[in-house]
């Protein structure tokens, strides 16, 4: 079966699109980091479709490098996550307003 | 062991020699320019200390230890950035290691500022820590790490390496958030700080996929030749969009900014001075790099969107700002408003306006610095009296340090004679050479407007009496009254003698490629 470059596109897109809106809807905190785990691999997908439709190695090198950020995104964003769960026991977005204004 | 190494050798080899799409089979290393790196390479090295010495250095030695190293990095790094400013005097200004770094006077102007930057984090940043004890070892590492990597934002002249860059500080401000982990505003900021910043930085890297795909290539040369020959795509104009919306963040631009008031005030003190200042440089050096030099030819299509931003930057910062009764935050709107200068820089597109924006950068690091060194010694242990009503009679209690944010307070607002003003004159000087007369129009209307909230300000210091209760707040140490020292020294010879400033960002080579 033959699909066609576009769709992959597409598809690229349409995960970019899903993290996104979960990011804005989504109230649990881990949820939404999720979301914005979904977007960087969305962007690895658009990579890969590209680097494969030039033939350019380059493209799938770079999904390397956004990998390796994207893992440590986690770490640092878990850290602070458990610092906050630490204290107050809910992860919930709408419970972190101390600040305002 | 051994086995699993070869196995891992072999498997690697073999994924390479798949790759490669030369018949040889022959990878050629990319020739590394190690005079080119050095700068970031002594920092990273001096993080990597810090966080190794732990196993070496007796407990008692650590906290000493880490300081020094962070400050020999430092030091090792301006080094190793004026050997490169005079390689750059004889003339061999171009791209190192495979294209990817820009070796010219805007790139080694910048180094030589976020060097500053990090400097002046480590001078009042330790202090002030130490006095709240939430003083860790890590911050000079931190500190460094962050400072490497905003320095690569200005040199980078590919999308890949200005994205690594951008993770590189970003993470380590992200930590700096969380400094004061047990308190619940820190992490309240921290939190939200991290957050936005991932889904930012997201958007940014899709931008960047974007413009893979049309241009064949992240580097900027390439992307630069590639708008040079002719109609642009609209997927380059989405890819352009998404990496604003990136940048945008990073410099608190409007609709980006929710998350500036809320760190500024929420993060202890000490550090906010540094991240105002370098998250806000980087970001800005980033912008001139890639709008205004590599997207130079598309110039139409994103001129309406940066004064569009630019604008409402400005707006949104000083009108919300009028209303604030936290100092914090104040600053944080106030930071905002900047940032709206700023992009009249990078709208504006001229070496003229480059060189005006550095300029206002390094000016702008030194009063928002000393700003928040006072606010971090006034508001006392845990930032807790951080309201405006509580500077009543500061003028009275603290007379020098009321003298001290007066400048500051002034500079910030552009009131002569100090750097703010010279500093937005030369910036809307250059925009209106380049014919946006109207976009300088809105900032002097906003520039009219700020003057009275921060005005406002000094005269609660000075006029109002104190309140009942006796504040915690000491005298600041002496290594704190050397920074602010230093930050008054520079707002005011900038201010009085900005030739000194003027002669070498003319000197330096700042015609980036593509212009």
């Amino acid at each position: 079966m033959n699909v066609p470059t576009n769709a992959y596109l597409i598809f690229s897109a349409l995960l970019f699109a899903i993290g996104m809106a979960g990011f804005m809807i989504r109230r649990n905190v881990i949820v939404m980091f999720m979301c914005v785990e979904l977007m960087l691999n969305a962007v690895n997908v658009a990579f890969v479709t590209f680097a494969r439709s030039f033939g350019d190695v380059a493209g799938q090198v770079i999904v390397f490098f956004v990998m390796v950020i994207a893992a440590v995104e986690v770490v640092v964003g878990l850290a602070i996550i458990v610092a906050i769960y630490r204290r107050r026991e809910s992860v919930s977005a709408d419970d972190a307003s101390v600040m305002k204004g | 062991m051994i086995r699993i190494i070869n196995t891992l050798q072999v498997a690697s080899a073999s994924l390479v020699a798949a790759a490669t799409p030369s018949a040889e089979g022959v990878i050629r290393a990319p020739e590394i320019d190690y005079v080119a790196i050095a700068p970031e390479a002594i920092l990273v090295l001096g993080a990597l200390a810090i966080l190794l010495k732990k196993g070496f250095v007796p407990r008692r030695y650590r906290m000493m230890a880490s300081v020094a190293t962070g400050i020999l990095a430092i030091c090792a790094s301006l080094i190793a950035t004026g050997i490169l400013w005079q390689r750059l005097a004889d003339g061999a200004a171009g791209t190192a290691v495979s294209g990817i770094l820009a070796v010219d006077g805007f790139a080694v102007f910048s180094k030589v500022l976020f060097l500053g930057i990090a400097a002046f984090a480590i001078l009042l940043g330790v202090p002030g820590l130490r006095r709240e004890r939430i003083m860790r070892e890590e911050y000079p590492a931190l500190v460094v790490l962050a400072a490497a990597g905003m320095m690569l934002m200005a040199a980078s002249s590919d999308l890949i390496l200005t994205f690594l860059a951008l993770e590189l500080f970003s993470l380590a401000f992200y930590v700096l958030a969380a400094f004061a982990r047990d308190l619940p505003r820190p992490q309240e900021s921290a939190l939200k700080y991290f957050l936005l910043g991932a889904f930012a930085s997201a958007f940014f890297l899709y931008g960047v996929a974007l413009a893979y795909g049309t241009a064949g290539s992240t580097n900027l040369t390439s992307i630069a030749d590639f708008l040079g020959r002719g109609s642009i795509p609209w997927i380059f104009v989405a890819s352009m969009a998404l990496i604003l919306v990136g940048l945008g963040f990073k410099v608190g631009a409007v609709p980006f900014h929710m998350w500036v008031p809320d760190v500024y005030q929420g993060a202890p003190s000490q550090v906010v001075g540094f991240l105002a200042s370098g998250a806000k440089a980087a970001g800005v050096v980033a912008l001139l790099r890639i709008y205004v030099s590599a997207f130079h030819a598309a110039r139409p299509s994103w001129l309406p969107v940066i004064a569009g931003l630019s604008i409402a930057t400005m707006a949104v910062g000083v009108v919300v700002a009028l209303v604030q009764s936290d100092i914090k935050r104040l600053l944080g709107y106030s930071s905002i408003a900047h940032a709206g200068y700023l992009l009249i820089g990078v709208a504006a597109a001229t070496p003229a306006a480059t060189s005006a924006s550095l300029f206002y950068l390094v000016s702008y690091a030194a009063m928002i610095f000393g700003a928040f060194a006072i606010v971090s010694v006034v508001s006392g242990k845990g930032d807790g009296f951080t309201r405006i009503d509580d500077f009543a009679g500061l003028a009275r209690r603290r007379p020098m340090l009321a003298a001290a944010f007066t400048v500051f307070l002034l500079g910030l607002a552009g009131i002569p004679p100090t750097a703010g003003f010279i500093a937005k004159f030369v910036l809307f000087q250059a925009a209106v050479e380049s014919g946006l007369w109207w976009l300088v129009l809105c900032g002097a209307v906003a520039s009219v407007i700020a003057a009275y909230f921060y005005l406002r300000v000094i005269i609660v210091m000075f006029v109002r009496e104190p309140e009942g209760e006796d504040l915690d707040s000491d005298e600041p140490d002496p290594i704190t009254s050397l920074g602010m020292g230093l930050a008054i020294g520079i707002t005011l010879v900038l201010g009085i003698i900005p030739q000194a400033l003027m002669s070498v960002l003319a000197g330096a080579d700042l015609v980036m490629p593509g212009l």
